[in-house]
């Protein structure tokens, strides 16, 4: 193709994807989930550092207060506000949430991109990687692994959570690849001399584009979810607060058969918040993806 | 029987998966600076256990071969494992971690097996018939709520659930015992017991079955819409086949058979799930053996709870995916 | 009309949209007598196939009944209770999909799915024989008895059309309706398949409607052809007079449009494109590319109107 052509045409698929863009962001349910989640991130970033107390330091406060006009959250047993806790460790699960969902969908894009599209031995391996990692239960490596390096640190434990998190939404990304492929437009694509890597950028990647959206969302709800059950059992990073950690001594002092609700149910609230938006968005774009779904009758 | 590339995939997927396992539970520890032996008898030290001095150290690296080079290790660790050796547990010392295991794999497998055959039947025919009534277009009101339900509770983890039980009907309304697989006053292999027993495993079993349910409700019922849709199904209707029939043989038997598979894909996340369910409930299971494990850094256990876990689960997916072909006549048959 | 098989009296399916109703078929009456082949014409998206599925109730949503009657025997099929219908659909009136391709059960035997046939209308007690005779159904659509235990996914298209073929023969229907066919398969098989049609409506007397967009192979074998455009009936004649003297625009337009051996020439096509069936033009539907177009056909639909016996014909310059 001549240079001026293949700027129109790039040009052109340029505005579908726009057009595609607007569609997404108009969609309620996806505001709906964005503004969940932006609503929880803001509230809980800026929340803790206006509160006077250290979410971290131990006998900042005097200890096991209840709930009162000061610690509207009350404080646990080691002097530490609640509410602080509260807001800090969301924020830290958001974040540790975030960077494995990152990476978890870096690899699930890339391996099921690679598979998918070049097809043959190579997808086949990769097909048998990814489906044993979806069947060794993840949790007795994590705690195996986690347990063994001792001391967790928060980018480690996102890359730990990653190794197990790309696994599922590969398979349902490659199945789409594979159903896309079968839709002319990607032989047409090659046989108008279009190059392996041209042909996923510009005919496979827009085409996905709000399902990869949805997957996202599902991979990082997937990565807090796993993040606070490792938390729970006590394999979280140390030192540090995040919602599973706060779960973790919640249970460790028998909150729930205690009757401490205030120790418990904040964080599981926020929790439910979280995986909650993320569904609602996943659930916005499939809508967006299938349009047939929204024909009532 | 099997075609070869069937064969050959599901055998490779088993294999690879246990020797992932085996590798990085022989791998990591020795990846750790120093004698894991000593570090952990320091360690205990410092906590005021004294289980013995240099000869338990020697004896312990000897049963680890930890003189010996790399490959001798790993060479003596496979055969203790093919022997079902997997060492002494340090903080249950002297018990070995397969009688460890084995104690409390009952109260898992029963928890597990009774969630997964229940959510798994109980959800896909739930899933099925929801489908199944969208056939004319509409859907009656009840079963988009039990759709919306099934798709909610699909998304929530095991132990979110779990903890919530835990709150309101143990200590709220308390309907239910909590911890322990059974009351320990009452006498073993009476109906009272087993009474009991069922009694203390319906919590962490209504957590993961609930999930579990809508999960499969959620995938029959997209399933079905998809049958509904298909030739078949128009051909059957103009063949004038009863209703109920093509709802058996046509509908859900197309439905079904491709979960199946799914299921065998599911089990290691279930498992995953049930471990932090029991140790929520402190459910007598090898979740909180494991748990225990954990809090005490008791490596070999820690280790063996973890092979077991990967091998029980692969083994199943296997068996799954073996069983399969027989009652599927486009897969796998030559 | 006395003798009349099926008859279809101001038939309309429709098509639920998020705006306007597409209307499929509007108003289409016409009949099928004992003992005769029927073919039903027109380009694609013109309404046949709705029709097909409309005359036996079997539309699905977004598709629905908006209107007529369908008579079997004098019966009207929509008032009947869903079981009377049932009763009807394969063992009197058999239609035969569009595409045979995925219409089989692909986890049922081929055998079990001619049995469950027979068993659903004539009862539970087949007999020992069953076997045997579902091996000599598949010999009579040259299938051969390793069918019988097959299952969809090792049959070849044309096989599995012939496959349901078979089931369709099984319980001697007096109507036959077959929706294209022959459009997915490859000339020869074609060829195969219309011959076992016919063939298998001599023998055991029944009525054939064909529907096809081929007039070319319609015209083979049918006694009267049917003519539809943009939902609506336009003409019906015997197959030779239709040839002979067209009495519609349009199918004058489809006739030129075959190749002929005898005439020789360049096709010629009917210029424009069909209209949108959720808004249609006013009047005549056809006005737009009809080259006799007048006042009264841009204001005024034309009804079918039969002005010579077995000569129908929806046109206001043939009125």
């Amino acid at each position: 193709m001549t240079p001026p052509s293949q700027l129109r045409w790039a040009r052109g698929s340029l505005t579908a994807r726009l057009k595609g863009l607007k569609v997404v962001v108009k969609n309620r349910k996806i505001l709906a989930g964005l503004c969940m989640i932006l609503g929880i991130t803001l509230v809980s970033e800026i929340g803790y550092r206006l509160l006077p107390y250290d979410p971290k330091k131990m006998g900042d406060v005097p200890l096991g207060l209840p709930p009162s006009w000061q610690h509207p959250l009350g404080t646990d047993p080691m002097g530490r506000d609640l509410l602080t806790q509260l807001l800090f460790g969301t924020t830290l699960s958001i974040r540790i949430g975030f960077m494995a969902g990152i990476v978890a969908f870096t690899i699930a894009v890339l391996v099921a991109l690679i598979g998918g599209y070049y097809g043959g031995t190579l997808d086949s391996v990769l097909n048998v990687v990814t489906e044993v990692f979806i069947t060794i239960p993840s949790l007795a490596i994590l705690i195996l692994v986690a347990a063994l390096v001792g001391r967790v640190d928060i980018p480690m434990m996102s890359l730990i959570l990653a190794v197990f998190g790309w696994a599922w939404p590969c398979k349902v990304m490659r199945a789409q690849i594979l159903s896309l492929k079968e839709r002319g437009f990607i032989r047409l694509a090659k046989l108008s001399g279009y190059h392996g890597t041209e042909i996923v950028i510009r005919e496979i990647m827009p085409n996905m584009l709000p399902f990869l959206g949805a997957y996202f969302a599902v991979v990082v709800s997937a990565a807090m979810i796993a993040e606070a059950g490792l938390e729970l059992i006590g394999l979280g990073p140390q030192y540090t607060i995040t919602l599973g950690i706060m779960l973790n001594w919640a249970m460790v002092h028998a909150a729930f058969t205690r009757g401490l609700t205030n120790w418990w149910i904040p964080p599981v609230f926020v929790l439910i918040w979280i995986f909650l938006s993320l569904f609602i968005i996943s659930m916005g774009l499939d809508e967006v993806g299938n349009p047939r779904l929204k024909v009532k009758g | 029987m099997y075609t070869r590339k069937y064969l050959v995939k599901r055998i490779s997927m088993y294999a690879l998966a246990l020797s992932m396992a085996i590798t990085i539970n022989f791998v990591v520890p020795r990846l750790i600076p120093g004698n894991p032996v000593q570090t952990k008898l320091m360690q205990l030290y410092r906590q005021g256990i004294r289980l013995g001095g240099q000869e338990f150290v020697e004896k312990y690296s000897k049963l680890f071969s930890l003189d010996q080079p790399m490959h001798v290790q790993f060479i003596n660790y496979i055969t203790m494992l093919a022997q079902g050796n997997l060492g002494f547990s340090i903080s249950y010392f002297p018990a070995t971690v397969l009688n460890l295991i084995l104690t409390r794999l009952p109260w898992t497998i029963g928890l597990l097996g009774v969630a997964v055959v229940i959510s798994f039947v109980g959800g896909l025919l739930l899933g099925a018939f929801m489908g199944w009534t969208k056939r004319e277009g509409k859907g009656s009101k009840l079963t988009s709520v039990v759709f919306g339900a099934s798709l909610f509770l699909s998304q929530m983890p095991f132990y979110l659930l779990g903890m919530m039980f835990v709150f309101l009907l143990t200590y709220l309304l308390p309907l239910f015992p909590y911890g322990g697989g059974v009351d320990i006053t009452v006498t073993p292999g009476t109906i009272d017991y087993v009474i009991s027993i069922l009694y203390h495993g319906m919590l962490p079993a209504l957590s993961i079955v609930l999930v579990s349910l809508g999960a499969w409700a959620v995938e029959a019922r997209g399933l079905m819409v998809t049958v509904l849709g298909e030739d078949y199904l128009f051909l059957a209707k103009a063949k004038g086949l009863r209703e109920r029939y093509v709802f058996r043989q046509y509908a859900l038997k197309n439905t079904l058979l491709p979960t199946v598979t799914d299921l065998a894909l599911s089990l290691g996340a279930v498992t995953s799930g049930s471990i932090i369910t029991e140790i929520v409930f402190t459910y007598p299971g090898v979740g909180s053996l494991l748990y225990n494990a954990v809090t005490t850094l008791d490596y070999p256990l820690i280790q063996g709870i973890t092979l077991m876990l990967i091998f029980g689960v692969t083994t199943s997916a296997l068996l799954i995916d073996l069983i399969y072909p027989f009652m599927d006549p486009r897969v796998g048959e030559k | 009309m006395e003798s009349a098989l099926l008859q279809a009296q101001n038939l309309k399916v429709y098509y639920r949209t998020q705006s306007d109703p597409v209307r499929a078929v509007d108003g289409v009456s016409f009949a099928v007598k004992a003992k005769e082949i029927v073919g039903l014409a027109g380009e694609s998206g013109c309404g046949k196939s709705t029709l097909a599925v409309g005359l036996l109730k079997l539309v699905s949503p977004p598709a629905y009944i908006e209107g007529g009657k369908v008579l079997y025997r004098g019966k009207d099929l929509f008032t009947m209770n869903n079981e009377e219908l049932r009763k009807i659909r394969w063992k009197h009136i058999a239609l035969l999909p569009q595409s045979a391709m995925n219409a089989l059960n692909p986890v049922m035997k081929v055998h079990d799915q001619i049995k469950d046939a027979m068993e659903a209308h004539d009862g539970k007690d087949l007999g020992e024989d069953l076997g045997d005779h579902i091996t000599t159904l598949l010999k009579s659509v040259a299938l051969s008895s390793r069918v019988s235990r097959a299952h969809a996914t090792e049959l070849s298209g044309g096989m599995r059309q012939r496959a349901i073929i078979s089931m369709a023969m099984a319980l001697k229907p007096e109507l036959i309706i077959a929706d294209e066919p022959t459009s997915a398969l490859d000339v020869v098989v074609q060829r195969g398949v219309l011959e076992l049609l016919v063939d298998l409506k001599d023998k055991s007397g029944s009525s054939l409607l064909l529907v096809s967009h081929d007039i070319a192979i319609l015209s083979e074998v049918v006694d009267r052809l049917a003519i539809m455009y943009a939902g609506k009936m336009v003409e019906i004649q015997d197959v030779y007079d239709i040839f002979d003297d067209p009495l519609h625009p349009y199918t004058r337009g489809l006739i030129a449009s075959v190749p002929s051996l005898e005439k020789g020439g360049i096709p010629r096509s009917i210029p424009g494109l069909p209209p949108d069936l959720k808004r249609p033009p006013p009047g005549c539907r056809f006005h737009p590319r009809c080259p006799n177009a007048s006042a009264i056909c841009t204001k005024e639909d034309p009804i079918l109107k039969e002005i010579e016996p077995g000569k129908f014909v929806a046109c206001h310059a043939s009125a």
